[in-house]
């Protein structure tokens, strides 16, 4: 008989629920996990037991498609194991032994658990027209397989507008799956692109406009996000100046101290493009071991050294890639009209000296 | 004792490794690649299977050549994602097929599919069915995505950041031709990498000339494309959202180095070229192109080779088309497309909204 009914699934906050068939004479004697559905064997049979998704009758048995699963067996039971873990709030159906049994994962998280925003990015609430880029930050691994069904732009109006992120075949998500990357379309923010003299850029200047995760996303469990998530932002004129590390000021840490380098960015830098793109050299040309954050709706660069600041001179290496949030990067902008002279142009070495003392 | 019996299951095993090799597999070792996710797909000779994960930030080349030539002479599988979602025990909305590649060699065909879960999965193809390809232990060989520029000296916290999803990828003359975007710049960098893999790899700038474009510059990916030669010289066959063909010859795409190839038609704004073959039929090359908003296309290599021009005034009508003549075929909505024998065979969402993996007819061609 089922020994295990409910089992409660601490790192999901799951439920596995038996589910008491309505017509088997017999239960079969089984117990399950997301993962794995192990059977006890009938010892005069050689037939292995079958899974299948939904509530299937007997009828539906023969149409139905069984699960893949790898199937190990031992003297007193079968383990299946499928190609990817059971759906939560799902019904499973068990056949082996011509005996139909159900189940079913259902959930009962906490609030605390459940999938959610952490952070976005850009953060600031007032942005360019010709923005490129999102990064939204969630606290667990999101399912990123229809991702862009559920996250779209609304107008103050409340109307939702069309083709305003590209869509890509390849989710750019990171290897955690938690930081996800967007573009606002680049055929309609860079100018003269066959979108953009279609359609025009995706924002107006002077608007506002809300980013939306909607309450459809879910977790790779399954689970759905813990509430709508908006993100309501104003956009201000397009932003067609490269940036440049003339106007940034660096606020010099003590001597013999661990302070916190600061750079005051007097702009909002991409927070993908930017942070690995910093690197800090003493005059004997030995790099700096650190950390590099992004502050202050991400104009102010920050470095905490590993060891304490010695007194002498140091350099800034800043990348030629580093971008703001209308992908001009320190070398171009990003819908640069075709000139001569941009072709003759050797790439310049970008850097920021200071003193400590 | 325990030596004397060591020494000749060494041998056998050596025997055993050694039987399979050749000079392409010389550097395959038999265990698990690590594959967290099947971005695109291409097949090299002898049953070299490419896939490329962008997860990982690598390009794994496994041998299938071992797997059984499946009958797939009458292909057509209704619902397919629903079939693989029945076989996963999921739902539709949680899977996506990711690419669709055909072995020249025994024309089996591959599925690649992502699960919610972040679980990467590859299919054969057996008339009616699928055959999970298991990755836990394959004979396979790989190489790192590497940057384009040196990230040595950077900040290793940092460098999480970065992703460089494949777009599209395509073996040829000894080398693997990779297609991207990346999450930090919208930029053109097209790789190709020596197979056998090395340490090496080759980085090509690319820029377009963009018919409905004329007055900044393009440094975009490129989504889809054909190497294949072009009045007898090698060349690179891209293309790009809304939706430009260009061409560039394979000799000047080197490292370091930034080229603007030929824009030699204009499909249409609006529209994305989801993949891209060659096919011939009948001593004649065609290029069939399936795209996100617009019918499959069918363009003859004798009309592209004719054409002599250069697009670079735009195309001011709205969705307007211009330069190589093309033809639209009866065919919407198609998902994946590879080359089989001497037909294709495409993924399609129907008018009813079936999902069919299905052969083409190269009565079209």
């Amino acid at each position: 008989m089922l020994q295990l009914k409910k089992i409660a699934l601490l790192y999901i906050g799951c439920i596995l629920t038996w589910v008491q068939p309505s017509f088997s004479q017999t239960k079969l004697d089984f117990t399950f996990t997301t993962d794995t559905i192990t059977v006890q064997k009938d010892a005069s049979s050689s037939r292995v037991p079958k899974l299948y998704r939904g509530q299937i009758t007997r009828d539906e048995l023969t149409s139905a498609t069984a699960i893949y699963g790898i199937i190990n067996s031992t003297e007193k039971y079968y383990t299946i194991t499928p190609l990817v873990p059971l759906d939560v709030n799902t019904r499973y159906t068990l056949f082996y032994e011509d005996n139909l049994d159900y189940f079913e994962i259902s959930t009962e998280s906490t609030p605390g658990s459940l999938l959610r925003v952490e952070s976005i990015y850009p953060s600031a609430s007032e942005l360019p027209e010709n923005l490129l880029k999102w990064y939204i930050k969630f606290s667990k691994p999101i399912n990123d397989t229809q991702v862009y069904n559920h996250i779209h732009v609304v107008n103050a109006a409340g109307d939702t507008l069309k083709r305003t992120i590209l869509p890509l075949e390849n989710v750019l998500i990171d290897s955690s799956g938690t930081l996800l990357t967007l573009w606002v379309e680049p055929g309609r923010q860079k100018r003269g692109l066959g979108p953009n003299t279609a359609l025009g850029g995706v924002f107006n200047a002077g608007e506002q406009y809300s980013l939306i995760v909607a309450n459809t996303l879910k977790d790779r469990n399954g689970i759905p996000i813990n509430a709508e998530y908006r993100k309501v932002f104003k956009t201000i004129e397009a932003d067609r100046i490269k940036p440049s590390l003339k106007n940034w000021n660096i606020r010099i840490p003590k001597a013999h101290s661990k302070q916190v380098l600061q750079i005051l960015l007097t702009e909002q830098l991409d927070f993908g493009s930017t942070l690995d793109r910093f690197t800090l050299f003493d005059t004997d040309g030995n790099q700096l071991q650190g950390v590099w954050s992004l502050t202050n709706s991400e104009t102010q660069l920050n470095f905490v050294p590993a060891q304490k600041w010695l007194k002498g001179g140091y350099k800034i290496m800043a990348d030629p890639r580093i971008e703001d949030l209308a992908g001009n990067n320190l070398d171009r902008l990003f819908d640069n009209p075709i000139t001569p002279e941009l072709k003759q142009k050797e790439a310049p070495s970008y850097h920021l000296e200071f003193q400590v003392e | 004792m325990k030596k004397l019996f060591l020494l000749p299951t060494l041998l056998l095993s050596a025997v055993v490794l050694f039987a399979n090799t050749t000079p392409l597999k010389k550097d395959f070792i038999t265990g698990n690649p690590e594959v967290t996710s099947i971005n695109a797909m291409t097949f090299g000779p002898e049953g070299i299977l490419f896939l490329g994960d962008s997860k990982s930030a690598q390009l794994v080349a496994i041998d299938v050549s071992a797997h059984p030539e499946a009958d797939n002479s009458k292909l057509r599988i209704n619902n397919l994602d629903k079939l693989i979602a029945d076989m996963l025990g999921t739902a539709t909305d949680q899977i996506q097929i990711t690419d669709l590649a055909v072995n020249p060699e025994n024309q089996n065909i591959y599925l690649s599919v992502h699960h919610s879960s972040g679980n990467p999965l590859l299919f054969r193809v057996n008339g009616d069915k699928l055959s999970p390809v298991s990755l836990e232990t394959v004979s396979y060989s790989k190489s790192l995505l590497t940057e384009a520029v040196s990230e040595e000296a950077k900040d290793r916290r940092g460098r999480k950041l970065r992703r460089w999803a494949v777009a599209d990828m395509k073996y040829g003359n000894g080398k693997l031709m990779v297609s991207g975007l990346s999450n930090q710049e919208f930029a053109s960098t097209f790789r190709t990498i020596s197979f056998p893999f090395s340490d090496k790899q080759d980085f090509g700038s690319l820029e377009i000339y963009h018919a409905a474009h004329a007055k900044f510059e393009t440094h975009a990916p490129i989504k889809s494309f054909v190497a294949s030669e072009v009045n007898g010289v090698p060349h690179l066959i891209a293309g790009y959202t809304c939706t430009p063909l260009v061409l560039f010859p394979m000799d000047k795409i080197k490292p370091g180095t930034h080229y603007k190839g030929r824009t030699v038609a204009e499909l249409g704004a609006g529209n994305t070229p989801v993949d891209m073959i060659e096919v011939q039929k009948d001593g004649s090359r065609y290029l069939l192109i399936a795209n996100s908003n617009r019918p499959l296309m069918k363009v003859t290599f004798d009309h592209l080779e004719a054409f002599s021009g250069s697009l670079t005034e735009p195309v001011t009508e709205k969705a307007g088309v211009a330069g190589v003549h093309y033809v639209n075929l009866p065919m919407v909505n198609v998902q994946q497309l590879d080359k089989i024998g001497d037909g294709f065979v495409l993924i399609q969402r129907e008018s009813n909204g079936n999902l069919a993996l299905k052969l083409g007819s190269n009565w079209w061609l």
